[in-house]
């Protein structure tokens, strides 16, 4: 029953894996799931992996919804990277609707931001980055409601529509993972793995 | 054990996984309900009655959060304040509270105790989405002067009377027929009950004020007395039934007087509001008598649309039209005001036996934005006019070049960003750069990359 279990899952991974490899560019939260217990803050950050290959060699401009459980976290802030260009400097422009607005629905957090900047001056700005090929976009800071690693998760997922999308150069779309796959992989992967530790032990007997 | 723990480690991830897959749905637009609602400040009323609020079944998806008068802000209406993690979407005004711990008695003072700074907070707590529910069950007359839309009622008191009452206008909140599931029989509501006959009825009236029922109380003062307004986002209701037949226990019921009292409370909180579409709430009948539509229009002089028709329609208060009423229209403002124009069908601008009469005016090709009205006498020579409403006017020469200027800058680009998730129409084409009926993130970055000059500098 185990190995059926187990090849289940491998499958899954194998499945999945090749359609990430498809799409070179991803959006990701960065850790994909925090440890944290009740009434800890703790921070994710919005990242753009995997640029490098054009026409998405570059994030231009963005508009996320981000839906998560607001049973388990209450987002309390958030900030935008100058990563496509400084807003003092009239090179972006950015917002968000969560949290302290009212207004906002609950649970989900939309932030978009917009560069100002030509594509090659993005392309100058983002490939001198450390972290490039992955740039971040933004941070959203969360207050955890309750106590997330016993058996708790937040949820936290990228919700694409018509109205929320990432660019790249010449304002093509960037491809992103459908929000359910992120969370699948981390579930094969387990799974691979664990499958990999039984395979290692069975060679040592 | 230490592999089986893992095991059910993946398992419970994986399970979780699928249950928010399953889960995740993108946020409507509109609000579809009012979910959690701050009640100022009590569930009772004093002059008799109760609200109904979770635990009466009918009322179990809503969730109420008491806010003493004295606590009424931003901070308290906001993520975090009395609605708990979720922001309250809809405020319940209660004018017949009594005492809270710590806090006097509210009743019928809405004026005077409400601070400034509550009242503002509370307009902007509407403007922004939010739904704002008026009840002033059996007051006397209270000063709403502090409204983005002012009135003042005819309030006869606790009298013990009956009354009639009218639906004017079937929508969301009523309805007059019985296999809508607003229905609301207003015959046994005002004949079995003291909730018309006591009523408060809108006798100083603003345009803004759509009407939904009206009516006739112990005083023979006919007037509005369940009406609704949109105000920026959000919405006001006000009612001024007399509930003291309602109670928390009293059940939505067409067919018993008091269950019309808690429906038409049921209706109040399930109607979409942030914003309210028309479809649920047309606003075919303003409380003056004179309703003019279409409230928003765009003309894109460089497709040949260089003409606009406004229609008026009169009707009184029971929602009867009203024929022969001679209308006058003027544009008020914009790049047309003062332009004349044609009526019809009747040349000479009376209303028809639908109680209507159109006016078109042709521009003079301006760009820009007219504000437009209509006014006609009423039986005391008084002039009575409609809500205003607008015209834009565009050149569909330049696409992203909202302020047609000539050029495009961040200017534009701006505009474009606070249009962001909204559709054409109501919004300018202009801004919908792949003309694809919604405004997003690619209008935006595809009009910045046609900017005149460098960063979109103006």
């Amino acid at each position: 029953m185990k190995r059926l279990i187990l090849s289940v899952l491998l499958l899954a991974s194998v499945v999945l894996l090749g359609e990430r490899s498809a799409s070179a560019v991803s959006i990701d939260f960065v850790p994909s799931v925090a440890a944290v217990n009740a009434g800890d803050v703790f921070s994710v950050d919005v990242v753009a992996t995997g640029l490098g290959a054009a026409p998405a060699d570059i994030v231009s401009a963005f508009d996320i919804l981000v839906s998560f459980d607001p049973g388990i976290v209450t987002p309390t802030g958030f900030s935008f990277t100058n990563n496509l260009g400084d807003p003092a400097l009239f090179e972006a422009d950015n917002s968000a609707t969560f949290g302290s607005n009212p207004f906002a629905t609950p649970g989900f957090a939309d932030l978009f931001a917009l560069s100002y900047l030509f594509d090659g001056d993005l392309l100058t700005l983002q490939s001198a980055l450390l972290s490039y090929p992955d740039v971040p976009l933004a941070t959203i800071d969360f207050t955890a409601n309750v106590g997330i690693p016993n058996g708790s998760n937040p949820n936290l997922a990228f919700v694409w529509d018509a109205f929320h999308d990432v660019k790249g150069s010449n304002n093509t779309p960037i491809t992103v993972p459908e929000p359910g796959t992120i969370l699948l992989i981390g579930a094969g992967m387990a799974g691979l793995g664990l499958s990999r530790r039984r395979k290692a032990k069975a060679a040592n007997i | 054990m230490l592999r089986r723990g893992k095991i059910n480690k993946v398992f419970k991830f994986l399970g979780a996984a699928i249950i928010a897959v399953g889960f995740i749905a993108p946020p409507a637009q509109a609000q579809t309900s009012s979910t959690n609602v701050a009640y100022i400040q009590t569930q009772t009323v004093s002059n008799g009655g109760s609200f109904p609020f979770s635990s009466n079944l009918a009322f179990s998806a809503f969730n109420f959060f008491q806010l003493p008068y004295t606590q009424v802000n931003a901070a308290n209406l906001g993520a975090g304040g009395v609605c708990g993690a979720s922001a309250c979407d809809t405020v319940l005004l209660n004018v017949v509270s009594g005492s809270v711990t710590g806090v006097g008695s509210f009743y019928c003072n809405v004026n005077g105790l409400l601070s400034a700074q509550a009242k503002t907070d509370l307009i902007s707590f509407v403007n922004n989405g939010g739904k704002l529910i008026i009840y002033d069950s059996e007051c006397s007359t209270q000063n709403y002067g502090w409204l983005p839309y002012p009135f003042t009622t005819s309030n006869p008191g606790a009298q013990g009377a009956t009354g009639t009452v009218s639906i004017v206008e079937d929508n969301d909140l009523s309805s007059n027929v019985p296999a809508d599931t607003h229905y609301i029989n207003a015959g046994i509501l005002g004949s079995t009950t003291d909730a018309v006959g006591d009523m408060n009825v809108m006798t100083t009236r603003d345009p803004a004020w759509c009407l939904d029922m009206s009516g006739t109380n112990v005083n023979q003062v006919t007037g509005p007395t369940h009406t609704y307004a949109r105000y920026g986002n959000g919405l006001i209701i006000y009612n001024g039934f007399d509930v003291d037949v309602m109670n928390t226990g009293t059940a939505p019921n067409p067919a018993v007087g008091s269950g019309n009292l808690a429906k038409i409370w049921l209706h109040e909180l399930q109607v979409p509001f942030n914003p309210s579409p028309l479809a649920s709430l047309p606003c075919g009948v303003s409380v003056v008598g004179i309703t003019l539509a279409p409230p928003s229009a765009t003309n894109d002089l460089s497709l040949g649309q260089n003409s606009h028709t406004v229609t008026a329609t009169l009707k009184n208060l029971t929602g009867v039209p009203q024929a022969g009423v001679l209308v006058s229209f003027s544009v008020l403002s914009g790049p047309n005001a003062g332009a004349s124009g044609a009526c019809s069908a009747d040349i000479t601008c009376h209303s028809d036996a639908n109680g209507q009469v159109s006016f078109t005016y042709s521009s003079n090709g301006g760009t820009g934005n007219d504000t437009i009205n209509a006014c006609y006498n009423d039986n005391q020579g008084q002039q009575v006019c409609s809500q205003n409403v607008t015209k834009d006017w565009v050149s569909g020469g330049t696409k992203c070049d909202l302020n047609s200027d000539g050029k495009i800058d961040r200017t534009d680009i701006q505009a474009i960003l606070r249009l962001l998730h909204t559709t054409v129409p109501p919004s300018s084409p202009l801004a919908d750069l792949d003309n694809n009926g919604i405004i997003n993130i690619n209008d935006a970055r595809g009009c910045t990359l046609k900017c005149t000059n460098a960063r979109c500098a103006p």
